[in-house]
């Protein structure tokens, strides 16, 4: 069928509109623009729109016109898990490793745990004999130990934390977190999809050891020639970007092919890239703009219209809604605090950790939207899980605020780092909005 | 080795906790599957008495749509915004009633529901997963009267009904 190309035209348009408009409101109470984006995509959906002018969401959203709108939007997923992985730097985790093992792996099972035990409660009240238990527990476990990794990085830099101790340490674990947290996902979607699939098991297993292996010592080295022409020419070409998009895409269908979503392809192919801060800033100057400010609203929107809070009808849905979001709330929370202060951080620092790796933000919509499409999660609950998922990145910036007020932010850096460095140093990436007073203009997220 | 411990403690005991949760859990039952979309077959096509609930059972031939969340679901009559029931799953019956009557005045703006329309049905988790026995009730008392419903699930069947 062929797209309609002005209603299509015209989605994009409300769309655009609605999240730049409802973003700068957020920017204004101080929350990232991306919080904002992710409520407008709610506002578009049966939530609001749908609720209050039926007509106008029927005519604008129709149920065929859906597919066009989730294409674009998966495109811009693929770009942005790319962009996310691009992000990664083996080297944060390294100098951090120490502390950074024991509170990422603290907060990823803590929560984990509490999620499966959430699990028993819920398996027979949200959730139906076609999916197995087992299915069911890992996935609402995986959900509750995602941290977002690229709002987190935003958040600790429009705080100027993202030199301190704590923001180098909640960085490289929100790594570790996301990378584990994708492994496991990975392993419930190949679980959940093997008895559906085309391949057998054994064959999309070993077929993903072979395309990891080919990406970590064939792929790699490719792209190390790309970095070393970079290098050379000082400039990222639109050849080269051309090459680095083909490469993400045939990494997106190999991982889609053996059942285990594009998104891990697109994911892995920003892990392996070469890590040089000029190529890969190159490479994000092509490519974060288009895909924050036009595709990942697409995605936001394409999410909230799947969102119907009208599910969440009577008080025993709203009672698992709470429960929901306490479980989530005290194992990402709680344990992240709990192994960051053990480790020998102050009970002020450990609570920004803790604070912090309980963001959830986009992250947590791209595992329920994939749980949501391979059948293991009902629409209920993955409209509280989208609950949870806003009011924890909501609550991120103002709990920060009460446990690591703005005058004290300077003592936690390193005496070498002044105000004047951190502000140097942040300008590779984040000079179009930050200040070094410690102020900021939050951006983009 | 203080550090190995508390490794071990943190990490290591909540990790066989899962192992230990995720063996407990096969024990439970979850309510039978009815997500997706059925077809569907009333009979009588007609009914005598009914001749003003052409709103819901059209031509004896219709598509049942249902979503689901645990024991409760909602259920519409060929997408109709106006034919939906909510019900719920107890083991292998359906209970639900209409929730919403506009379909009525869509098709017959002069008519006017008073009697209640409730669904009572059957699906055979063992036997037949993917067959929907029912009935369709129409009011109470003398005045009642009913139709049977026969529904058989679209598509692969229970394991790709949720993506809807």
């Amino acid at each position: 069928m062929m797209p309609n190309v002005t209603l299509l035209l015209a989605q994009i348009a409300v769309i655009l509109l609605v999240a730049r408009t409802v973003g700068l409101l957020f920017r204004r109470i101080g929350q990232p623009q991306v919080m904002g984006e992710m409520v407008a995509g709610i506002l578009l959906g049966p939530s609001l729109l749908g609720w209050a002018a039926p007509g106008i969401s029927a005519a604008l959203f129709p149920p065929e016109s859906l597919g066009f709108l989730n294409s674009l939007s998966q495109i811009g997923l693929l770009l942005f898990m790319f962009l996310v992985g691009l992000d990664l730097n083996p080297r944060v985790l390294r100098e951090q490793k120490h502390a950074a093992l024991v509170t990422s792996h603290v907060s990823i099972i803590m929560p984990f745990f509490m999620g499966t035990v959430l699990a028993l409660y819920l398996y027979p009240r949200l959730s139906d004999d076609s999916v197995a238990f087992s299915h069911f527990a890992l996935f609402v476990g995986t959900a509750m130990s995602i941290t977002a990794f690229p709002v987190l990085a935003r958040i600790l830099t429009e705080r100027n934390l993202i030199h301190s101790r704590v923001g180098t340490i909640t960085i490289a674990c929100a790594a570790v977190d996301d990378v584990t947290a994708w492994c496991i996902l990975a392993g419930v979607v190949l679980l959940v999809r093997a008895s559906n699939a085309s391949l057998p098991l054994w064959l999309t297993l070993s077929g993903t050891a072979i395309y990891v292996g080919v990406m970590f010592y064939g792929t790699r080295r490719l792209l190390r020639r790309l970095e070393i022409i970079h290098q050379a020419r000082a400039k990222l070409t639109q050849d080269m970007l051309g090459v680095i998009l083909l490469f993400v895409l045939a990494s997106a269908w190999v991982t889609e092919r053996l059942s285990i979503h594009a998104l891990f392809g697109a994911f892995l192919m920003g892990v392996i890239m070469p890590k040089d801060e000029l190529f890969v800033g190159a490479i994000r100057e092509k490519l974060e703009s288009l895909t924050v400010v036009l595709l990942l609203p697409v995605y936001f929107a394409f999410t909230g219209l799947r969102t119907s809070i009208g599910l969440l009808s009577g008080a025993d849905m709203w009672f698992y809604c709470g429960i929901i979001m306490a479980v989530a709330i005290t194992g990402k929370f709680g344990g992240a605090t709990l192994s960051a202060r053990l480790s020998g951080m102050s009970w002020r620092e450990a609570g920004a950790i803790g604070v912090l790796m309980n963001t959830r933000g986009l992250m947590e919509l791209v595992i329920l939207n994939i749980g949501l499409d391979i059948g293991v999660i009902s629409s209920s609950l993955f409209t509280m899980m989208v609950v949870m998922a806003l009011v924890t990145t909501f609550m991120t910036t103002p709990l920060l605020e009460l446990m690591h007020p703005a005058q004290e932010r300077w003592q936690d850096l390193a005496p070498a780092k002044t105000p004047r460095t951190v502000w140097r140093l942040s300008t590779i990436n984040f000079s179009e909005w930050q200040k070094p007073d410690g102020s900021h203009r939050p951006g983009s997220f | 080795m203080k550090s190995i411990l508390l490794y071990l403690l943190l990490v290591g005991v909540p990790l066989l906790g899962i192992v230990g949760l995720l063996q407990v859990g096969q024990s439970l039952a979850a309510p039978i599957s009815l997500a997706g979309k059925w077809t569907a077959q009333l009979v009588p096509a007609q009914p005598q008495g009914l001749a003003g609930e052409d709103w819901l059972l059209g031509d004896g031939s219709t598509t049942l749509s249902i979503t689901q969340s645990g024991p409760n679901f909602r259920l519409t009559f060929d997408d109709s915004p106006g034919t939906v029931f909510e019900g719920s799953i107890q083991d292998m019956t359906i209970n639900a009633s209409v929730l919403d009557r506009g379909g009525a005045a869509t098709t017959n703006p002069s008519y006017v529901r008073t009697t209640a329309v409730a669904f009572r049905g059957r699906v055979d988790r063992q036997a037949h997963p993917d067959r929907l026995i029912g009935v369709l009730i129409f009011g109470d008392g003398p005045s009642r009267a009913e139709v049977s419903l026969t529904a058989v699930r679209q598509g692969e069947g229970r394991k790709a009904t949720r993506s809807q």
